[in-house]
Formats: structure tokens, C-alpha cells, sequence
């Protein structure tokens, strides 16, 4: 039969002591006396054993209980089994029948209490707020033997018989945590909120069923540092529990007093524990030691007046040893680090090519939540570029700091697209096994093949894109001018190749402003042949990739813009002795000594690309704005004017 | 994960069933140490009964059996309905073991007794009269004497000048011829006063009984419960309860939910506290008893 009834049952004491929210004990996921709303740290499946000793003169193993909790997402589910959580009261009546052939027998009465499941829900809102309910099943059974008369037609007797009742009693109770910060974490439960079920019908056994009333507590953990906490906890009913926990290393250990309104003295016990845990295991020792003498023979008449409270706590309660085993079966890993957020630094400019392999695009912000040292492996994927991660350098991060985590990245040389496309990027950050720990993902702009940043050191990177083809035809150039060039003196053989190659180069080019209006538009050397024009970019792109093609040092000299637009042209190393400049201009004002890649004194001249007579004019015309812009107005050294080796 | 979670399990069942439950707690009651309620069905056939003694109860809760010399002085008191009266009794008997009276079963039910001598309780002589029994023998209710017994009685049919002195004490003699004089005081038990409250009818079959009287604290009281057949002015005992001499005894409902009213008219609660002892002569031990009587007679609700 099930209704409503007034039947109480437990509150808030556990075998293993009162622990608080710190994270040093995963066992007490499954304990819902001082955790009904299930708070817990495991990510994943948690096997929980307690198996203890009760000694009561003799000593008695029991297992008291078996539990296995499971987290999905930010649900936990538990389920308990606790086959210890029995108190059996056993009673001489005081009555005797006897028989007609004037034997006698003594009558006896037992109380047995028992908690046998117990469920639990929670749902974790954030890290710091967590609710939940537990549902846990009681099973009460009495027994008293009587003596009923039997009168028949010829003999009238006693017979002894066995009165008998079980009440089967539901209670739930939820509640609430919620951790302040990493310092002051709360928590606030309901005891014995709601019960039903069996309502006792023998009038013999009414008043023995389990006594409470409807509670609720309230606790606070102050967490000053790994190695100690404080945790106190009260009850409306007046019990309260107050301890100390904390961890040195993997070692853990707790110590709480507990107070308890229907026991004597008035701190009634303690129960110290010790213990270890890893990442798989928890293993904690404990004892309860109450302060009173607990005898296996007590006084029945309390017993009828006040009844129990509380199963596993109460005044007949014996001293035990308890061993808590918790298994963390993580199917996932526990978190060991989190990507709090990432900034993408710049836009994607799939010429750029091997830039964004020593120029992070993006930086994220990473925090250890682990008291070790962890190398993390940042790495990133480019939707619609990327078929699988690009790893980035792996760096360690100290425990518990937080850190800045470079993003680089590789632009696959087969990449095509020509249009800017508004893309997302996923970052992941993983620990040692590369396992994704934690995933961001952010939108990204990703230009067109032709798109440049405006950094005139990039544009290396399409002077070198197209290299092949303009090998080919600085080779088929140079070729058609064999003669000429088997004749001059060797020293002269690099100035005449550029002159050669620029005269052929400018005969079918014209000079065309920037096509695109927004980001800048820089076509490949073969672009710029073939659709014969381009700008100062393209043109000075072009001729270098032509010019270190075949093998001749070259420079980007950057006229940085002043109120006017910006300008781009060539130096290039005739690799002419200083000495040796009388063979090419008796001008010195024509030419410019710089140390080529082995630090050695050449002889460099400027070329102006956009100049599409002749070489010579390009050439005048390049020495004039480098004197002038550069030299004279000191350029250079003002940094207006910056020179940039394309190698 | 399966296997690792079904090795688990399977040593959680190994444990579990290796495992002791936990120890229970024995509850005794530290304020009486002596043993608690007997109950005892006193008439094995409600037909069988051969006591005659109407509602003096002396006789019934005493057992006789196996003892040679009884003295017994009982001060009682009936209610019916609001009156109350008040009787005194002093018996002696002597059985002559040897010789037996039995029913044609063999069964024995008495001895004959002997009389000789002069016996007087607080000076006054007792009067000589017939000890009779009544039983039924292969179907027939019989009656027959067994011999003489030693009486004084003071009440509604007895005016002998006996009277039963309560919390006191009471002077037994016997004097034989060329025997020496057997001279003893009987100490006599506080009177005990009886109040019964019924619940629930015997159609309902729910008939329950709350005992109270003046209790001690110490010591046993005995409380018999008869019926009386209507018509009759005798109760047949059915049930004899000895318990704690603690001011109230609640009789259970299952002792009365079978039984067979149907051919009864009132039921009859004695209360008696006693004292007993036995006595060493010469040659004999006397069994002496000192009974505190209150019988309530009610209508059987």
C-alpha cells in the first residue's frame, strides 16, 4: 500500500567523515547523506566500495555499500547499493507462555532498519553552481513472537506465533552547491524533505518505525589552501559536523567532530581518515569513534520512548573501521587544461605561404588547471583550407598558470581560391597524449591567392611563388643574348643578365594602378607577363623573381608612404667589386655599396620598375628617388625608406 | 569498461557474501531484571472444569500438585457490578499422597486427605468440613469428597470470626496429640485493588482488556481470567497471568478474539498477590499461601 506517511529517516553524517567541496575526495560522490545534490568531480564512470568492521565486542565485517556513477555532460547519475546500512534490534519481551504440559517458552521481538538503494540526479548550471536529488529506499521489517490461544471442542492451548511487518519507505531530498571561488564553496540540502510509502498497520509495532524530523543543513568549506581545509556543517535539528581535510601530494587526509542532538556527550564521536588517490584510485581509511561506551546490550525502554533517528548514527551505534575504495573509470580524460579564449591576430593570406609558419595568426589563451607541469600542443584547422590539424609548437605551462598559446599555421601550396571567403578556424589545445582538451572555434578571413597584407617583406613570398616559370624564362632570355654575354668580361656578366632581362621584360609591359580598392592586390610574376601590366608591386615582384631566378641577389626598396601613396622598387647586386664600379657608370652617385649575404661589399644599383622605356631610364630614374628619398632626406634613417632583402 | 566494471561487481559479490551483517543490539529492560508475563491456559476444556468454588479463586491459583500440606489464608473482595464484597478465608489441608483418586482413565485428580489434630488461625479454632471436587468422567459430571480439610470463612455465607488482616500477619497453630505445637505466623500481602477497562465486543471480536491496581513496583501479582456461563454462578478459569507487580497489565486482543463467548454471560478478572512459603516441621513441610484477592465480575461486552 503506498501513501503518505511521517516517517524520517537519516541526516547527514557518513561513515567517512564529513568532507566539504573540496576536489581531494572523489568517494563522496556517492554519499548522499552530505551530498544530496550529488556534487561531483568525476568526468566520467566513478565504482565506489565501502567495506568496514563495526566492533561491538565481536567484531563484524560488512560491506556497507556498492555505487557507480556516471557523468554525461553537465548530467551525473548514481546509483547505490548499501547492504550495511542495517541496525537490528533484537528483544527478550518479557513474556512467557506456557504450554499444557507445563513447558514454557520465552518470546522475543526483533526491529530491523535497512537503507537498500539509493539514486541520484544533478546537473552541474556551471562551475560554480550545481543541483541536484537523491532517492533513497528504506525497508523497515519487525517481528514479535506471541502466544495465541486456541480453543477447540476437547482442548484449549497456546500456540506460538510470529507477528511480522515490513514498511517499504521512499525519501528524496535535493540540494544546492555553490562554489564562491576557489577559497568559500557553500552548500544547502534538504533532510528527509519528502517520504512515502508503507504506513505501519500492527498497533504493536507503532512508534518503532525510524524517527526525524524535516530538516535541512547548511555548509561551508574554507579552502586557504590544498593542505588544509575547513568544513563545517549544521543541521536545523541542532547536529552539527565540523572538520578539517586537506592533501600533501597524492596523500589525503580528514578529521571531523561530529555533534549530534540525540546522542551523548555533547560532541558524540570523531572520525579521523586517511588516505590516497591518483587519477584512478581513491583509497581512504577511516574510523568512528564515538565517545560513550556502546554496549551490545541496552536499555529497551529508551528504545521504545525515543527510537532511532538516523541507521548507520545512532546512540547503538559501535565504533567501526571503514575502507572506501573509489575506482575513476574515465572513459575521458579529466581535464587537465582549459582554452579559456582565442584572438585571431591577423587575417589569412594564402600567398603569404611559410609567414604563418614563424608568424603566429592567432593566440590563445590557455590555462593548467593541474598542479603539474604539462606540455600543451596547440594546433589549428582552417575550414575549407585544412583537411586535417596544423600542429604549433608545443610549450609547458606551469601549474596552474595561465598563458598565452601561439597559433601557427601552413598555407597548402595548392590553394586556389582567389576570392576572400569569411571562414571559421577551430583551435584545439591537447596535453602530451594529443587528446583534444578543449576547442574553440573562431571566425576567420581568409583573402584571395593574390591578396597582400601591405608588408612590403611578404612580398617575397610572391616573388617566390611563380620561380619556376620565371627561371624558364629568364633561361630563354638569356639564352637569345649568348653572344652578347659570352663577350663581356665576367665581372660584368650579373649587370648585363639584369639589363638584358628588364629591357625584354618591360618591352611588352604597361604600368597599371592597384586593381582592388580594399586590401592590395599583388600579382604573381607569371600573372604580370602574362596579362602584361601590373603596378609598382607587380612590376618590382616580377622583375626580381626574374633576377633571383637566375641567381642574382635582389632587394625591395620600400618608399614608405608620407601623405602620399606608397612605392615599391628593385636593387639588385651587379656583385661588382666597389672597385669595379668604373665598368658600368663613372657616376658615383649611380650606385650604392652594400654587403651581399657573405658580408661582403658590392655594388648594388636601384631600378625603377614602373619606368617601361629601358633599363637605363629605370635605372636613373631608381637612383634619383633613392637619393633623393632615401639618402637625402634620410630615409633610411628615419625609416621612411626601408631596403629588403628578398633573401 | 564492461569487463573492468563486471570484475568489479563480481568482487563486490564475493565481499558481500563474505561478509557478516552488522552486530544488533540486544534490548533488555534495565528496570525489571526478573522475568516478565507468563501466560497460561488454566482450563484445557471448558467443559472439563471441576472447580465449584464460585468466585473464590484460592484454590485455582494455587498449584496443589505434588504438595502434602496446605495452609492457605486469603482476604477477598468480589465486584459486580458497583458492589463490592469482602470475604476472609483460612484453609488447611492434608493430603495422603498414597492414596490417589483417579478417573477411570487412570488420570490422578486428587488425593484423599487426612484430618487430625487442631488447627487454629489467629486463635480461632478452625471448623472440620468436606473437601469436595466435581469433574466429569467419560462424559458424566461427578462430584465426591476426598476427605475432610481445616476452614474458617467470614462473609456472605460464613460467619466464622476469622478475619483476614492486610499487610499484617496472621497466627497459624496445630496442635496433635503427643506432637509438639506447630506455631507460625503467616505474613499477609498488601490488599491490591483492581480496575478494568474493556474495549470492543465480542461480536466484533476485538474485546480488549487494560488491568490496573495498586501496584508495588516489586514483586509478581497473578491475574486470572474466567468466564461464567449464564445461568451459573461459578467461573471457569481460561487464563493465568503472572506478571510484574507494576500497576497495569493490557491483556491482548488475540486472547480473546477466538474465544468462544457465545456460551458465557460475564467475565471474571482476579487479581491476586501472594505470599508463599513453606514451612519445616518435624516430620512434614506445610506450603503456606497468603492471598490478596480482588475479582471484578463484568457483563461480557
Amino acid at each position: 500500500m503506498i501513501s503518505s506517511i511521517n516517517i524520517y529517516c537519516q541526516d547527514s553524517f557518513e561513515l567517512t567523515g564529513y568532507w566539504g567541496l573540496p576536489n581531494t575526495v572523489t568517494g563522496t560522490v556517492l554519499g548522499f547523506e552530505s551530498n544530496p545534490s550529488n556534487f561531483s568531480f568525476i568526468k566520467d564512470w566513478q565504482f565506489n566500495i565501502l567495506y568496514g568492521s563495526e566492533f561491538s565486542g565481536e567484531v563484524n565485517s560488512t560491506l556497507y555499500s556498492i555505487g557507480i556513477s556516471k557523468t554525461i555532460s553537465a548530467h551525473n547519475i548514481s546509483v547505490r547499493y548499501t547492504p550495511g546500512y542495517q541496525k537490528e534490534f533484537i528483544q527478550s519481551t518479557g513474556e512467557t507462555i506456557i504450554f499444557n504440559d507445563s513447558s514454557s517458552q520465552s518470546l522475543s521481538a526483533s526491529y530491523n532498519y535497512k537503507e537498500l538503494f539509493g539514486f541520484g540526479y544533478s546537473y552541474k548550471f556551471s562551475s560554480q553552481l550545481n543541483t541536484g536529488i537523491s532517492l533513497r529506499y528504506f525497508n523497515q521489517e519487525f517481528n514479535r513472537e506471541i502466544g495465541t490461544p486456541v480453543f477447540g471442542d476437547t482442548s484449549n492451548y497456546f500456540i506460538r506465533e510470529n507477528l511480522n511487518e515490513k514498511i517499504n519507505t521512499w525519501k528524496a531530498d535535493i540540494g544546492i552547491d555553490f562554489n564562491l571561488n576557489d577559497k568559500f564553496k557553500f552548500k544547502a540540502a534538504t533532510v528527509n524533505l519528502l517520504n512515502f510509502g508503507d504506513e505501519t498497520q500492527n498497533d504493536e509495532f507503532k512508534g518503532f518505525e525510524l524517527k526525524q524530523d524535516l530538516n535541512a543543513f547548511i555548509a561551508a568549506s574554507y579552502l586557504p589552501a590544498e593542505q588544509i581545509n575547513f568544513n563545517l556543517l549544521f543541521e536545523t535539528s541542532k547536529s552539527f559536523q565540523a572538520g578539517i581535510t586537506g592533501s600533501a601530494g597524492n596523500f589525503i587526509y580528514g578529521l571531523t567532530s561530529f555533534h549530534d542532538t540525540y546522542q551523548q556527550p555533547f560532541i558524540a564521536g570523531v572520525i579521523p581518515a586517511f588516505g590516497y588517490k591518483n587519477d584512478f584510485i581513491n583509497v581512504l581509511l577511516s574510523g568512528i569513534k564515538y565517545f560513550t561506551d556502546r554496549k551490545s546490550s541496552q536499555d529497551f525502554n529508551n528504545f521504545s520512548s525515543e527510537g532511532i533517528h538516523n541507521i548507520i548514527n545512532n546512540g547503538y551505534s559501535y565504533d567501526k573501521a571503514v575502507l572506501s575504495v573509489s575506482f575513476v573509470l574515465n572513459t575521458l580524460e579529466v581535464q587537465k587544461l582549459k582554452l579559456i579564449d582565442v584572438e585571431t591576430v591577423s587575417d589569412i593570406y594564402p600567398a603569404l605561404l611559410n609567414n604563418y609558419l614563424s608568424t603566429p595568426f592567432a593566440y590563445g589563451t590557455v590555462v593548467n588547471l593541474t598542479n603539474e607541469n604539462l606540455e600543451v600542443k596547440p594546433s589549428s584547422k582552417i575550414n575549407g583550407m585544412h583537411n586535417e590539424e596544423i600542429q604549433s609548437p608545443s610549450i609547458i605551462i606551469n601549474p596552474f598558470d595561465t598563458v598565452k598559446v601561439p597559433y601557427y599555421t601552413v598555407i597548402p601550396e595548392n590553394y586556389k581560391g582567389d576570392k576572400p571567403v569569411l571562414s571559421y578556424a577551430d583551435f584545439y589545445i591537447a596535453t602530451s597524449n594529443n587528446e583534444p582538451e578543449d576547442h574553440i572555434q573562431k571566425a576567420i578571413l581568409v583573402n584571395g591567392i593574390n591578396a597582400w597584407d601591405g608588408k612590403v617583406i611578404n612580398l617575397r613570398y610572391f616573388i617566390n611563388r611563380d620561380i619556376n616559370f620565371s627561371m624558364n624564362y629568364s633561361k630563354t632570355v638569356l639564352s637569345s643574348y649568348k653572344e652578347l654575354l659570352d663577350t663581356i668580361p665576367a665581372a660584368l656578366s650579373v649587370f648585363y643578365k639584369a639589363k638584358l632581362l628588364f629591357n625584354d621584360f618591360i618591352k611588352r609591359l604597361v604600368y597599371t594602378s592597384d586593381p582592388r580598392a580594399t586590401a592590395e592586390y599583388v600579382q604573381f610574376p607569371k600573372q604580370t607577363i602574362e596579362i602584361k601590366g601590373g603596378d609598382c608591386d607587380d612590376l618590382s615582384v616580377a622583375y626580381c623573381s626574374l633576377l633571383e631566378s637566375v641567381g642574382i641577389q635582389t632587394a625591395l626598396v620600400d618608399y614608405k608612404p608620407d601623405g602620399d601613396v606608397r612605392h615599391v622598387n628593385v636593387l639588385f647586386n651587379t656583385e661588382l667589386d666597389p672597385n669595379q664600379a668604373k665598368f658600368i657608370t663613372t657616376n658615383d652617385n649611380k650606385y650604392f655599396i652594400r654587403a651581399n649575404n657573405k658580408s661582403k661589399d658590392e655594388i648594388w644599383i636601384p631600378v625603377e620598375t614602373t619606368s617601361l622605356t629601358d633599363f637605363n631610364d629605370a635605372w636613373n630614374i631608381g637612383v634619383e628617388k633613392f637619393n633623393k628619398d632615401a639618402i637625402d632626406d634620410l630615409g633610411i634613417a628615419k625609416g621612411t625608406v626601408e631596403i629588403i632583402d628578398v633573401y | 569498461m564492461k569487463k573492468i566494471l563486471t570484475y568489479l561487481l563480481l568482487l563486490s559479490g564475493v565481499i558481500y557474501y563474505s561478509c557478516d551483517k552488522p552486530a544488533p543490539t540486544e534490548l533488555t529492560d534495565e528496570n525489571n531484571n526478573d522475568d516478565g508475563t507468563e501466560y497460561e491456559i488454566v482450563t484445557e476444556n471448558l467443559n472439563d472444569n471441576y472447580y465449584n468454588s464460585g468466585a473464590d479463586t484460592s484454590g485455582i491459583t494455587q498449584d496443589l500438585t505434588g504438595r502434602a500440606n496446605i495452609i492457605s489464608v486469603s482476604g477477598i473482595k468480589i465486584t459486580n457490578g458497583n458492589s463490592t464484597e469482602r470475604f476472609s478465608l483460612a484453609q488447611a489441608i492434608f493430603f495422603d499422597l498414597n492414596k490417589p483418586v483417579r478417573l477411570s482413565n487412570g488420570k490422578i485428580i486428587g488425593y484423599e486427605t487426612i484430618v487430625g489434630g487442631n488447627i487454629k488461625f489467629d486463635n480461632h479454632n478452625a471448623r472440620i468440613v468436606p473437601h469436595k471436587i466435581r469433574f466429569r468422567d467419560r462424559g458424566m459430571l461427578k462430584d465426591t469428597t476426598l476427605g475432610g480439610k481445616y476452614m474458617l470463612f467470614k462473609g456472605k455465607w460464613g460467619h466464622d470470626p476469622f478475619e483476614y488482616n492486610y499487610n499484617s500477619s496472621i497466627q497459624f497453630q496445630y496442635s496433635l496429640l503427643g506432637f509438639p505445637l506447630v506455631d507460625f505466623d503467616i505474613p499477609t500481602p498488601p490488599e491490591i485493588n483492581g480496575s478494568l477497562v474493556i474495549n470492543g465486543t465480542r461480536n466484533e471480536r476485538n474485546i480488549q482488556a487494560r488491568v490496573k491496581w495498586n501496584g508495588r513496583g516489586f514483586g509478581k501479582v497473578i491475574i486470572v481470567v474466567g468466564v461464567i456461563k449464564n445461568g451459573q454462578n461459578f467461573s471457569i478459569p481460561v487464563y493465568k497471568i503472572k506478571t510484574r507487580d507494576d500497576g497495569e497489565l493490557i491483556i491482548p486482543r488475540r486472547f480473546f478474539s477466538n474465544f468462544p463467548f457465545e456460551e458465557f454471560g460475564k467475565i471474571v478478572f482476579t487479581l491476586v498477590r501472594s505470599y508463599e512459603d513453606s514451612h519445616t516441621g518435624q516430620n512434614s513441610t506445610l506450603f503456606v499461601s497468603s492471598q490478596s484477592i480482588h475479582s471484578i465480575v463484568i457483563e461480557i461486552p
